[in-house]
């Protein structure tokens, strides 16, 4: 019914396939990688590239 | 001096007699016309279930790679199962790495009956877990797509088919 080559096929389009899975498991968020940083009043804000000023 | 005209074999000017032809039937104006519909109804009976094979492959192999990239946009029609849950996304997962291999199997021709009669079950749970929730515009078209694919299952004669 399926040789060795279509077999051969479906091995390498189910290898893939489950590297793609792999990538969307990692991302499986939403493609969040971190949480959006909250300042709250009392935290200290340092300019970028902030020296001596004043 | 050239002999080149005794070189080869003698040939005779007079033909040697043909079989006499039957005449052919007076087909009328509509003769060529219908010679056209007949050779089209042949090409698109030899090479139609292959081009439907092929675009029902592309349609499963674009939402099998959606799934599998981006599984969080899928959840939420996962039956029975929390939107947030991990099993959620593993059955998503799971789903689209199916897609993957039938449309796999699909294009390159490999077993056509059966990965079509596979796409048939995957889209007839499709179907089904869409008309649950109500008949919706997505239900109505994947019932479409169902009836290709079953039509797919009978077809026999099909072109760029993988054997061996």
């Amino acid at each position: 019914m399926i040789g060795p080559r279509g077999l051969s096929i479906l091995i390498f389009a189910g290898l893939v396939a489950l590297a793609l899975a792999v990538v969307g498991w990692t991302q499986r968020h939403g493609g969040v990688v971190a949480p959006v940083p909250s300042y709250s009043s009392q935290t200290a804000f340092y300019p970028v590239g902030g020296g001596i000023t004043g | 001096m050239s002999t080149r005209w005794a070189s080869g074999r003698p040939r005779s000017r007079v033909r040697a007699p043909q079989p006499a032809r039957a005449p052919e039937p007076d087909r009328g104006p509509g003769a060529a016309q219908l010679s056209l519909a007949e050779r089209a109804g042949a090409l698109s009976a030899e090479w139609a279930p292959t081009a439907g094979r092929i675009m029902l492959g592309a349609v499963f192999f674009w939402f099998g790679c959606h799934e599998l990239v981006q599984p969080g946009h899928w959840t939420q029609y996962v039956p029975a199962v929390s939107e947030s849950s991990s099993l959620a996304v593993i059955l998503v997962l799971a789903h689209g790495w199916v897609l993957f291999v039938i449309a796999t199997a699909l294009v390159a021709g490999i077993a056509p009956r059966a990965a079509a009669a596979v796409a048939s079950v995957l889209l007839l749970e499709i179907v089904i877990s869409l008309a649950v929730t109500g008949v919706s515009d997505t239900a109505v078209r994947d019932l479409g797509v169902l009836g290709l694919a079953v039509c797919l299952t009978g077809c026999k004669n099909q072109r760029l088919v993988l054997r061996g």
